[in-house]
């Protein structure tokens, strides 16, 4: 079992390098129609204070400071992503800058990039060379395989349509709840799609 | 000319080596060698993911694949490569909190000794002693040779009894050397049960703690 996960960590840490999510190589974009809708993503330019939540994958390039909680989804910190809060995620990947706990039904990753002071909380979890992580691995909930083969990936759902679990405030759509740094009604609030790439946060 | 210039082909021009491959082809190579005390650290753990370990390190891949077979709790202080000091160390010494579970009962300072002063070894074990287990095991290693200067390294298990070992960063001038009689008052309440030497100069402690911990 222990050298079938290395082989994984091994294509995971080096050949096998993902894009974030949303960049994918050519031959695997994913096209209109094509059942596979791309990430929501919070992009670089926005700030979210609040509770994030959603029936959909994430990239985060921007700031977040709160709570991001999409348990069945695969939630991706981007090279630029700053973020100040727990994650939640089916698979939780990290390019960027997390302060904050991790957890993961399947696995958390940290890319050689990743900068993560918290505790992580996976049944498997992937440190590329030149990861800096401080806190905790909390391995116990791990399952134990006789095969020693990762989990498959549960199908995405594909609704963005989808609304998410209930924010508790106003709107309840998938999204950010709570206050915002741009003032701006939860309606219009920096949902975690589209028009979180159009709007701007004020500083 | 050339067979590729016959062919109407042109010879590629080696271009200057930047920097950074410089750099990469004159660092020295890690060195692996066997790690006695490590083994000795690991020997008799059950490989049933029931310990909990406190690597007051770096976290790597290679430290997890170490950990995983025996302890589903590893917490890593990231003090190396540059530990804390002054009251840096104190507040990061304070917020080293104690597992959530059971207290660490496998310790790892790795070098982290050198690099402190007296006092502040002092604060480190007796933080260490109070969040780990009566029966914790301890490993760590030291310069053992008069030298004026220290060479930071950063060690990376490749096993439950091998490690490797790079230099990082610059040399360190070099305290008094912690002898093993020291070593012994160093790492109290831990006693001391084995040391080894490596042919770096360095030794390796393995010791386990006597006295019982903080509830």
């Amino acid at each position: 079992m222990w050298k079938k996960d290395e082989q994984d960590d091994e294509k995971e840490g080096t050949s096998g390098k993902q894009k974030p999510a949303g960049e994918e190589p050519r031959g695997k974009q994913r096209r209109p129609g094509s059942g596979s809708p791309e990430p929501a993503t919070i992009g670089p330019s926005i700030t979210i204070k609040g509770d994030v939540t959603g029936d959909e994958d994430l990239l985060i390039q921007g700031k977040v400071d709160g709570l991001v909680n999409l348990k069945q989804q695969s939630v991706t910190v981007g090279p630029e992503g700053r973020v100040k809060a727990d994650i939640t995620g089916r698979v939780v990947t990290v390019h960027g800058e997390v302060e904050g706990d991790l957890k993961a039904d399947e696995q958390v990753i940290l890319r050689s990039e990743a900068r993560v002071e918290g505790d992580i909380t996976a049944p498997r979890v992937v440190l590329e060379d030149g990861a800096s992580f401080k806190g905790l691995v909390d391995m116990s909930g791990r399952s134990e395989r006789t095969d020693g083969s990762p989990k498959k990936s549960s199908p995405r759902s594909t609704a963005s349509t989808k609304s998410g679990e209930p924010s508790g405030s106003s709107g309840g759509s998938s999204g950010a709840s709570g206050s915002k740094s741009d003032g701006s009604s939860d309606s219009s609030a920096a949902k975690a799609g589209a028009s979180a790439k159009t709007e701007k946060a004020s500083p | 000319m050339s067979w590729l210039e016959r062919i109407g082909g042109r010879p590629r021009e080696k271009s200057a080596p930047d920097e950074a491959e410089v750099a990469e082809t004159t660092r020295p190579a890690p060195v692996r060698r066997s790690a006695p005390a490590l083994a000795a650290v690991f020997e008799g753990l059950s490989p049933d993911g029931s310990h909990a370990v406190l690597d007051l390190g770096l976290a790597t891949q290679a430290h997890l694949r170490l950990y995983r077979p025996y302890a589903s709790w590893a917490r890593f202080a990231g003090f190396l490569p540059e530990p804390p000091r002054g009251t840096a160390l104190r507040s990061a010494l304070r917020e080293l909190p104690p597992n959530p579970v059971r207290p660490y009962d496998v310790v790892l300072l790795w070098n982290l000794l050198d690099r402190l002063g007296p006092d502040q070894r002092a604060l480190l074990m007796d933080r260490v002693a109070r969040i780990t287990a009566p029966d914790a095991r301890l490993y760590a290693v030291v310069h053992g040779s008069e030298s004026s200067a220290i060479q930071p390294l950063r060690f990376t298990p490749l096993g439950p009894d091998r490690i490797s070992h790079e230099a990082v960063g610059e040399p360190e001038p070099a305290g008094r050397p912690l002898l093993p009689a020291e070593m012994e008052r160093v790492l109290e309440p831990f006693r001391v049960l084995r040391a080894f030497t490596l042919r770096i100069g360095m030794r390796e402690y393995v010791a386990v703690k006597d006295e019982p911990g903080d509830p």
